[in-house]
């Protein structure tokens, strides 16, 4: 994900936030590197400050945030509401986790705590309870139509948000649930990892 | 006969938004004019401060990046390690670099970042509405000091140049005055040093600017320069204070 910020930040000029805990940042596993790292922006001339001599033209490049006429700033900011939509029609990114049958519930969790829940999903299905889990990758542009359509599944009665967080993602969940089906919410702080077994008490305390 | 005296190339033909009497002109030309002669307009990247000089990008003619408050120096640091071979410099003033800017420009400095930085010293915060900055004068008035800054609870003026001078990594840092043509030239010259160290990949530089705030401090342009040399010079004195080995 880190290699893949880099390449993002420069296709948008945006800021790019890598969003780890503190089991991720201790954690030691294999990581493979694609052979090519480097990418370059293909319109780089057009706003890098790379020196005048790098251009062919005559045009001397300038980064800047301040605009003091309202006009231009509302045009400035009307620039980057629809450079954020690009990124909401071209950038969501989530796994899905045993949606293959009917499901019952389904969980949306991210990061280490999603690993656990895959853990509680798979002890589920051995006791005969199908569980999904939606697994976003980006919160932001958060894959809100994903959401929507694996909660109206038929089957689903109702959605967990379970977070190492006291619950920063359930308003995304919310939203893009639209009272649908209830949503509820699971986690724990401060370094406390959820157990699976924590996480099908609380899934089977509300689906039967 | 031929041209004697003409704009900058550096320099846009525009009027700028400086109040009259105002020495942020006057440094402005004078950067300008080194970069001319040393012919590197097409590979400097200048970084724009928070304050004043803001808006010094519309009055120069190359590259320019617009830094967050007192950041200029991180910019700086950015640019110039991806792009070695481009020559950086960032403009700020006391509130920008000495307040809250100062660890920024501290750390910059003693990791010896290869950049020039162009420090605009006139005692307040000009564009806000002259508030006391750090490098104020002890009982000088300003609009957040209006009995004059007490120096029992504000402490005494930082002297910028001083202080960074007594970092071990080699540097060349300089503090001059814009009040009188003959200091605007020496300041011209320590400011072409500045650039030449770069050049040579040799060194971070600093040059400070002992400058003019007419509006803030309340005067007219002449006893500004006057207030100036009395009151700022003698505490913040003239001089070369560190050049890299060998100098
Ligand atoms: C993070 C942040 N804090 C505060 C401000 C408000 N601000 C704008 S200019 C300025 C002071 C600039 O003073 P100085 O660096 O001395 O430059 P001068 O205007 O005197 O040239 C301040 C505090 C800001 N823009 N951003
Ligand atoms: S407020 Fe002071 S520093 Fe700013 S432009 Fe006017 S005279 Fe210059």
């Amino acid at each position: 994900m880190v290699m893949e910020a880099f390449p993002l930040a420069e296709k948008y000029r945006n800021p790019v936030m890598i969003l780890g805990d503190g089991l991720i940042g201790q954690m030691m596993e294999p990581v493979e590197f694609p052979e090519h790292l480097k990418t370059e922006p293909s319109n780089k001339d057009d706003w890098a400050t790379s020196g005048m001599d790098t251009r062919k033209s005559n045009q001397r490049n300038l980064v800047k945030t301040l605009y003091l006429d309202p006009a231009e700033l509302n045009a400035h900011n009307l620039k980057l509401k629809a450079k954020y939509e690009q990124m909401e029609r071209e950038e969501m990114r989530f796994e899905k986790y045993n949606f293959g049958g009917d499901y019952k519930a389904l969980i949306v969790s991210y990061g280490t705590m999603s690993r656990v829940c895959r853990t509680a999903i798979d002890r589920l299905k051995e006791d005969g309870l199908e569980v999904a889990m939606l697994r976003p990758q980006f919160l932001f542009p958060f894959p809100r139509p994903a959401v929507f359509d694996a909660a109206r599944k038929e089957s689903c009665q109702a959605v967990f948000s379970i977070e190492m967080s006291m619950g920063q993602m359930l308003e995304d969940v919310d939203r893009s649930i639209a009272g649908k089906r209830p949503v509820y919410w699971y986690g724990k702080c401060g370094g406390e990892v959820p157990t699976p077994e924590e996480v099908m008490d609380e899934v089977r305390k509300i689906v039967k | 006969m031929g041209k004697t005296f003409q704009k900058p190339q550096c320099l846009a033909d525009t009027i700028t938004h400086y109040c009259p009497g105002c020495t942020h002109g006057i440094a402005h030309r004078l950067v300008a004019e080194v970069i001319d002669e040393l012919g590197i307009r097409g590979r400097t990247v200048g970084i724009a401060p928070v304050g004043c000089a803001v808006l010094m990008y519309n009055y120069f003619t190359f590259d320019f990046q617009e830094a967050a408050h007192g950041r200029a120096p991180a910019m700086a640091t950015g640019i110039k390690r991806v792009r070695p071979d481009l020559m950086v410099f960032t403009y700020q003033g006391d509130g920008d670099l000495a307040s809250i800017g100062m660890g920024e420009i501290v750390h910059a400095a003693n990791r010896g970042e290869k950049f020039t930085t162009i420090f605009i010293n006139n005692a307040v915060y000009g564009m806000t509405g002259g508030q006391m900055a750090p490098t104020t004068m002890p009982d000088q008035r300003t609009t957040t000091s209006p009995f004059g800054r007490k120096t029992v609870n504000t402490g005494m003026p930082i002297k910028i140049a001083e202080m960074l001078a007594t970092l071990e990594t080699p540097a060349y840092i300089t503090r001059q005055t814009l009040t009188r043509p003959k200091y605007v030239k020496k300041a011209k010259k320590a400011i072409k040093q500045a650039f030449t160290y770069q050049m040579e990949n040799r060194c971070f530089s600093l040059v400070e600017l002992i400058s003019t705030c007419p509006t803030n401090w309340g005067m007219t342009p002449l006893d500004a320069l006057t207030w100036a040399e009395e009151k700022m010079l003698p505490y913040f004195p003239l001089g070369v204070f560190k050049t890299p080995e060998g100098d």
